[in-house]
């Protein structure tokens, strides 16, 4: 792999959150709200709303915010929430924990789960196991986070009381809680993203499978596990890859949903409390945040292609 | 057997046993710990600082830590709390004595220099705390136990207002921090109330943790709302932040959580079925639905239109529409709260019935011209969605050529602020919701400030009769002539269309039956509650 090319793709991760920044906070300057009246009350009187605003020295132009904010980001500062008065740095990092290992979880768990579903319905296409998986992947894509939440939380939780109804347990206090208050959203989380991986997987192995060193393999004599697994699958795995890749932007999605029926205290949940109080620097930190890790995540999945892919060479 | 069979067979195995672990662990370790109480409140405790906010949750968070100098009681009689009072012959000195055993929650005495800086930060926000330095001649700590405050002229209300029980109460917190402008937010978070705050737990929007605080000497008279014996009986208390109410439901049903501060109404069936929930009104004022129009723009500048749009409103509609169970709110005229010592329907009369057709001919006579009536709709939030689509409906079938705007609620709080007309971003009605302690006379009801554009509450009515109502009821001696004052000035506010209240309901708190003492309170009350 060309070390050049790493190292232009990474410096190109700044300018794109410099832009993505810039845009987030003209955005939001030009939204209607004002985190003054949040931070004040309903029975703040409009003297008082003015005095709160200037505290926050939202009273300033956006040029002059804009670049007081900079120039604290090029000091490493994130700010402080207009609202809780706390560092945006310190509520992001408390945020953080649940939300990755919600995240992790659920992909581990539907790529485990969907890519042997994907392998199974392309080995056995038309036949009523290929069947069975494709109903089963349209119906899971169909069917909204909130409503499979919801059902799982009154089976498993409340009806038999297997698992707890909410919350969150860190793993620091204990695998055993950790593990029962993730499962649940987990499965919620991982219903549509199965779906939509096992189909990726099915189409690409169909594509594969009709190739012409997979017919030399079986004729070889190959069991059909080594054919299907060692030759055809990791020839079918960019186009997942790149599935897996992007589902974390799914996630990211389907997580605000999650994370408020399961009551996990995430930065989905943490980013729709900062919209709807206008609580700028939080938004920023959390936009500048995840524009990042997607960068970075689509950085590691082109990295990974040549890895799977000899033919893959970045100039 | 080949090896890769092994291998899969440990695997089933080391799955199946991890499995059974788990169930064997604990469910929830809050099952071994009976001495926390787990509460969803109605809100998320985000801004730590009760004098910088009027947000409830933020006032309930600072009853939990800080203590008051006097206190209220269920007969809203005024009683001592951290101090007892005495007033002048003359009626103009009130002399306030800390009692023994207060400390902050650092360890340090309570001090008079403390709690005179403290009203002064209160009173730099509230309306009646400026009314009592605006004729004050003296506010001083003449001992380290001892508060003097000399007024110029007598002031009836100043043990009331020191006793207030809603935004903003007079709490007390050490110079140092009290000290702070009031327009920012403290940082430190040092009471002298029964709980003390975990700061290093609080996570804004997730959880907000209170520990007992050991060093409380609680009064020994009968505890009633904010006043008397504020007894600790269990080690912490957490606040859990639930934004599903359906999560909620069940949290509580499965023993996750101990308490729900406001029940939705829609749910309160589910959770009738079960033996071990107890579901009851706790906050005997309840709350009140408020219409609120703008008295700065065509067509609600013009008393006549007004009273055509309060003609075409009733309450049952409103109530029926946002609680739907009968059993939950009541028809109220009572501008000051019914329930309340200076309730009173006077005024009120056709808030009661529809009155369509009186609505249509009186909007004919009053000169309506057709100019479009801007109501604000906030679309985000289930207590506040309903009301303005009634009103909207309502008001056409008065006549009214109605512009209803969906905006998302932290809009609607920003543009109800705008003082420019409808059409440049401006608005002619909007619709809120006040919690009856807010309401209870005519100095915290701020609904009936008629100080107009610079001082009014949002609607900016400028009407000097009603600041004439506000004086007299601050200067009156007897209850008799408070009562009198309320009164007249209720019936004046009516006539002349101030604002439209639009029926009282009560919120529902419910609880697992483990829970004992839950008191009859304006203000959810943690104190002398216990857990089996």
């Amino acid at each position: 792999m060309a070390l050049p090319y790493l190292i232009r793709r990474l410096l190109a991760v700044f300018p794109v959150m410099l832009f993505v920044v810039l845009f987030v906070f003209l955005l939001l300057r030009l939204a209607p709200g004002d985190p003054a009246a949040v931070l004040a009350g309903d029975s703040a009187t409009p003297a008082q709303l003015e005095q709160v605003r200037q505290a926050l020295g939202l009273d300033r132009s956006v040029l002059t915010q804009f670049g007081l904010w900079i120039s604290q980001l090029a000091k490493g500062d994130l700010g402080v929430s207009l609202i809780s008065g706390l560092p945006v740095a310190r509520i992001i990092g408390q945020r953080l924990e649940p939300t990755l290992w919600l995240t992790v979880l659920t992909m581990l768990f539907s790529s485990a789960a969907a890519i042997p579903l994907g392998v199974i319905a392309a080995w056995k296409h038309n036949k009523p196991a290929d069947r069975v998986i494709t109903f089963a992947t349209v119906l899971g894509f169909s069917v909204p986070f909130f409503v499979i939440g919801y059902v799982l939380m009154l089976v498993l939780a409340i009806g038999l009381g297997w698992l707890p109804v909410q919350g969150y347990r860190s793993p620091a206090a204990g695998l055993g809680g950790f593990l029962r208050h993730q499962i649940l959203p987990v499965l919620t989380l991982s219903v549509p993203l199965i779906a939509l991986i096992a189909r990726i997987t099915r189409a690409s192995m169909l594509e594969v499978l009709g190739s012409d060193y997979v017919r030399t393999a079986r004729a070889k004599g190959l069991r059909e596990s080594v054919v299907l697994c060692r030759h055809a699958l990791r020839t079918a795995s960019l186009p997942i890859l790149t599935v897996i890749g992007n589902g974390f932007a799914l996630l990211i999605g389907g997580a605000i949903v999650t994370e408020s029926i399961f009551n996990l205290p995430g930065i989905g949940r943490l980013t729709v409390d900062a919209v709807l109080a206008r609580d700028y620097p939080v938004i920023q930190g959390i936009i500048l945040l995840t524009s990042g890790f997607y960068v970075l995540l689509n950085l590691l999945v082109d990295l990974a292609y040549v890895l799977l892919d000899p033919r893959v060479r970045y100039e | 057997m080949t090896r890769s069979r092994t291998v899969s067979r440990f695997a089933c195995t080391a799955f199946a046993v991890a499995l059974v672990s788990l169930y064997l662990l604990p469910l929830y370790s809050a099952f071994a710990d009976g001495k926390t109480i787990r509460a969803v409140m109605h809100s998320p405790l985000r801004i730590t600082d009760p004098i910088l906010t009027t947000a409830y949750i933020t006032r309930n968070h600072g009853y939990m830590i800080y203590d008051t100098l006097l206190g209220t009681d269920a007969h809203f009689q005024v009683r001592p709390q951290m101090a007892d009072w005495t007033l002048s012959d003359d009626k103009l000195t009130y002399t306030f004595t800390l009692r023994d055993g207060l400390r902050w929650h650092d360890g340090q005495p309570v001090t008079a220099a403390d709690c005179v800086a403290s009203i002064r930060r209160w009173a730099a926000k509230d309306g009646t705390g400026q009314l009592i330095l605006d004729n004050a001649e003296a506010l001083e700590a003449t001992s380290d136990r001892t508060i003097t405050l000399k007024l110029k002229t007598p002031l009836g209300f100043v043990p009331e207002a020191l006793g207030k029980i809603s935004s903003y109460p007079p709490f007390m917190m050490p110079k140092r921090i009290a000290e702070t402008s009031p327009n920012q937010a403290i940082t430190e978070h040092v009471g002298s109330g029964p709980f003390k705050f975990v700061a290093s737990e609080f996570q804004p929007g997730v959880r907000a943790v209170y520990e007992k605080n050991e060093n409380y000497v609680p009064r020994s008279d009968e505890a009633s709302w904010t006043s008397g014996a504020k007894r600790v009986e269990v080690d912490r208390v957490e606040w859990i932040v639930m934004p599903d109410p359906q999560t909620q439901i069940g949290a509580l049903l499965s023993g996750e959580i101990d308490m729900i501060e406001d029940t939705p109404f829609d749910l309160i069936p589910v959770l009738e079925r079960n033996r071990d929930i107890q579901i009851r009104s706790t906050d005997p004022l309840g709350s009140q639905i408020v219409g609120r129009m703008n008295f700065l723009h065509p067509p609600f500048n013009k008393v006549e239109i007004r009273r055509a749009a309060m003609l075409a409103l009733n309450q049952k509609d409103f109530l029926d529409a946002l609680v739907g169970n009968s059993k939950y709110y009541q028809l109220c005229g009572a501008m000051f709260a019914c329930n309340s010592a200076l309730a009173t329907d006077i005024g009120a009369e056709n808030l009661f019935s529809k009155n369509i057709e009186a609505a249509r001919k009186a909007l004919k006579a009053s000169g309506y011209d057709g100019t479009p009536v801007v109501i604000l709709h906030p679309t985000d939030v289930g207590i506040l969605k309903t009301h303005p689509v009634v009103a909207a409906q309502l008001l056409r079938q008065a006549g009214f050529n109605v512009d209803l705007q969906a905006l998302d609620w932290q809009t609607v709080v920003s543009r109800r602020a705008s003082q420019k007309p409808p059409s440049e971003g401006g608005w002619n009605m909007f619709f809120t919701i006040w919690a009856g302690s807010d309401l209870i006379t005519p100095l915290v009801n701020q609904n009936l400030i008629g100080r107009g554009r610079d001082g009014a509450w949002f609607g900016w009515p400028d009407d000097p009769r009603l600041e004439q109502f506000r004086h007299a009821y601050a200067l009156a001696a007897t209850a008799e002539e408070r009562k009198k004052i309320a009164t007249d000035m209720q019936a004046y506010a009516y006539d002349q269309v101030i604002y439209v209240p639009l029926g009282q309901f009560s919120r529902q708190s419910s609880w697992r039956k483990e829970l004992t003492g839950v008191a009859d309170s304006p203000i959810p009350l943690f104190w002398n509650m216990s857990k089996r």
